[in-house]
């Protein structure tokens, strides 16, 4: 739809009743047609397009001639000209295209202060110039998010933005000054180091600054961080008041009060981020400069010229010391945000699985439980039948089917012990751990003494170290002493010598106990069936039992957060360590 | 008459029992299959009415419907059958299953034997002790929770 359309439409729609009571031109409702239209034509590219090259030149021009009170050496020459950090972060934030808006501003101020329309045709298009190249290094290689976040990407920032895209503006603005007679060429270097630096660090202070902001509006800070930023606003203040404040007695005008802001810029990288920083640099640098011009602190000279060196070298060097130390806080402050991530992660997984293995366990005991008693009553109408079969009715069955019926009965028992063993091996995951003192040699006593009670006609030479205290469940312990010393008794049954010994020795910060026999011991790499439930290393008939007694150990070893492991060969006899505690020991 | 409630839930355990009972005990065995049948036997369809007391109850723990536990609460729960003596005779010999029927009040707890001779005896005793008319004898060991003298025997088999 054309423009024109439009103003016909709106001015058609606004009432009249109301144009009578009051001025056409001031009514509400006139009033808002306006709003509408403003809005209705930013809609459009053009409209939108204007309106912000305008907004850049009004706020390139409205800075450009507050910076210029600064100026106290020559009206055109400031020591810090903030425009041109605004043209490289306008031109950053809104496009190249929007340069005309650069242009006109810098026209206008210089056409306002100072030479002719050609000279400020000239010095606008160096500026203008210069607000591309600025912004063109910023995009190229210091842009993306987050912004100015690494320490080296202020660097180049400053080398390529700040002093390099500055050239052109200095020299374009310089030559055309002294071309039209407005500047000598005998002075030309000393304006053009002035304009140069001028341009830099109005670049330094101020992009940074505005492009930080504009990413990141919203001020995010912790309790502890807006008691430190009071504490900074209390220097920021401190630091005006002496520098503006005209208290100071003017035989202490030469101290070095600028230094004074170092302090506080680097606790803000410290404390805050990097915009906290870029706005802090700001301020201390505009306080500083504002208070050299009136003479106040050590960098105040009687040459202007020396006194912008000065102060030009003091704000690049408060910059440059304090964005990149704000970037390496923050970098580190959100290395550790994800490591507290990552940690807090882990330790939830951690949980879950820990719950999910706890809850399967769990659901695992009460399976066997079940499932071992709901296995004895069949099992028990098996063995009473074939019990009742073979005291009954053996009449009935010849020979040869009374043996079937005895090895039916035999198998039964058999599963009957294995259901038992079953059972007492998930009772020792399922009980509760009374722990305690415990004196293990004590322990081995009574146990050597049923095995040697069990065993009348198999002598066995039984060592025990003296006072082996432990921390544990006794009942448990019991019982793993008991798998341990009969184990060795069986294995070392008809040997010559045979001999078992109980011990302790140190290990990993804590003390492995052992039991060591000069049995027939086993090889080493038939180790992996030895702690799983019914598997048997010796024939059946040769040595008895059920392949359960070191798996019920291991689980005694394991409720104790201990662990168990073995010495043995072929005819070398067995040895077994276990540690009753986690390592490292309590 | 010494009558006997049987609660079990398995025909073998039953028939098992029956023949024991039939071999010189002489008891009369009233068979209920499940705790909700046990209940009913006793107090009835209605609860106000005087409900029939055996000399003793044998009770299994693991049954489909109502479980032994319960009827063991429910028996003692009312005062008219709070010494009625409750034999409980199960396969488990759980630690768990021991204390909780300690705590609901069980006067013994026997877990049943898994070989024919041993059950026999073991039936043979307990029937024998609670049903007799002079209480004074010490019962068959086993793991008696709330006996007569109020003292527990030997522990046979329980952990």
């Amino acid at each position: 739809m054309p423009a024109g359309d439009l103003v016909r439409q709106e001015a058609a729609s606004a009432p009249l009743g109301q144009a009578k009571r009051e001025s056409p031109l001031f009514s509400r409702a006139f009033a808002m047609a306006w709003a509408r239209l403003v809005s209705r034509a930013l809609a459009f590219a053009w409209a939108r397009y204007a309106g912000f090259v305008a907004i850049l030149g009004l706020v390139y021009f409205a800075t450009g001639k507050a910076s210029l009170y600064l100026a106290f050496g020559h009206p055109s020459a400031s020591p810090v000209w903030p425009p041109s950090g605004i043209a490289m972060a306008s031109l950053v934030l809104l496009g190249y295209r929007f340069w005309p808006g650069v242009f006109l501003g810098a026209f206008w101020v210089n056409a306002t202060t100072y030479g002719t329309a050609f000279t400020s045709l000239g010095i606008a298009a160096g500026n203008t110039l210069e607000g591309l190249a600025g912004a063109y290094v910023i995009n190229r290689f210091v842009g993306g998010r987050p912004l100015f976040d690494r320490p080296t990407s202020f660097v180049v920032f400053a080398g390529g933005a700040a002093l390099g895209a500055t050239l052109i503006s200095a020299t374009i603005g310089v030559t055309t000054l002294a071309a039209a007679g407005f500047a000598s060429w005998s002075q030309y270097g000393e304006i053009w180091t002035t304009w140069w630096l001028g341009d830099a660090t109005g670049a330094l202070l101020f992009a940074p600054l505005i492009l930080l902001w504009a990413n990141d509006p919203a001020i995010r800070w912790t309790p502890t961080q807006r008691l430190q930023a009071a504490v900074l606003i209390l220097g920021l203040g401190a630091h005006a008041i002496l520098m503006l404040g005209g208290l100071l007695d003017p035989d202490y005008r030469d101290l070095p009060l600028h230094f004074v802001t170092i302090p506080f810029i680097v606790l803000a990288a410290f404390w805050l981020g990097l915009k906290e920083v870029a706005l802090a640099t700001v301020i201390f640098s505009w306080t500083s400069i504002a208070g050299a011009a009136g003479g106040m602190g050590a960098l105040a000279r009687d040459s202007p010229y020396e006194t912008y060196l000065l102060l030009q070298g003091f704000v690049a060097v408060l910059a440059g010391t304090a964005m990149p130390l704000a970037a390496v806080v923050q970098q580190r402050r959100r290395v550790e945000a994800s490591l507290r991530e990552v940690g807090a992660e882990l330790e939830g997984r951690v949980e879950r699985r820990t719950a999910a293995l706890a809850r399967t366990n769990r659901e695992l005991e009460a399976f066997t439980y079940s499932v071992a008693h709901d296995l004895r009553g069949p099992l028990r109408a098996v063995n009473a039948r074939t019990e009742l079969l073979r005291t009954e009715h053996a009449q009935e069955f010849s020979p040869e089917a009374l043996e079937h019926l005895n090895r039916v009965q035999a198998s039964g028992r058999h599963m009957a012990d294995v259901i038992e063993a079953l059972l007492q091996l998930s009772r020792i995951g399922r009980r509760d751990l009374v722990p305690q003192v415990v004196d293990l040699t004590a322990l081995t006593g009574g146990v050597v003494d049923e095995l040697r009670r069990r065993y009348p006609d198999h002598p066995v030479e039984f060592a025990a170290s003296s006072d082996l205290e432990t921390h544990g469940d006794p009942a448990l312990l019991e019982l793993l002493l008991e798998n341990l010393l009969s184990n060795a008794w069986k294995y070392t049954r008809g040997r010559p010598n045979a001999r078992v010994e109980f011990g302790a020795r140190p290990h990993d910060g804590g003390v492995a106990y052992f039991v060591r026999d000069n049995g027939v011991g086993f090889d080493s790499k038939d180790s992996g069936r030895l702690f799983v439930p019914f598997q048997r290393l010796h024939g059946q008939p040769e040595y008895e039992g059920l392949g359960i007694g070191l798996v019920t150990v291991q689980r005694i070893v394991h409720r104790h957060g201990g662990q168990i492991w073995f010495d043995a060969g072929v005819d070398r006899g067995a040895t077994f360590y276990f540690t009753l505690a986690p390592a490292g020991g309590r | 008459m010494r009558d006997v409630l049987l609660v079990e839930d398995s025909p073998d355990d039953a028939v098992l029992i029956q023949r024991v009972n039939g071999r010189g005990v002489g008891v009369e065995l009233h068979w209920a299959h499940d705790g909700g049948e046990a209940l009913k036997r006793i107090f009835g369809a209605d609860r106000a009415r005087t409900p029939w007391l055996p000399r003793m109850v044998l009770l299994d723990l693991r049954m489909p419907g109502v479980p032994g536990f319960d009827v063991l609460e429910s028996l003692r729960g009312d005062a008219r059958t709070r010494a009625l003596p409750v034999v409980v005779f199960t396969s488990s010999d759980e630690p768990r299953d021991v204390e909780e029927c300690r705590r609901l009040g069980a006067t013994a707890y026997y877990r049943k034997p898994d070989q024919l001779d041993d059950f026999d005896r073991l039936v043979r005793a307990i029937l024998t002790h609670w049903t007799r008319d002079e209480p004074n004898r010490p019962p068959p060991a086993g793991e008696l929770l709330n006996g007569p003298d109020g003292a527990r025997s030997s522990p046979a088999m329980l952990l």
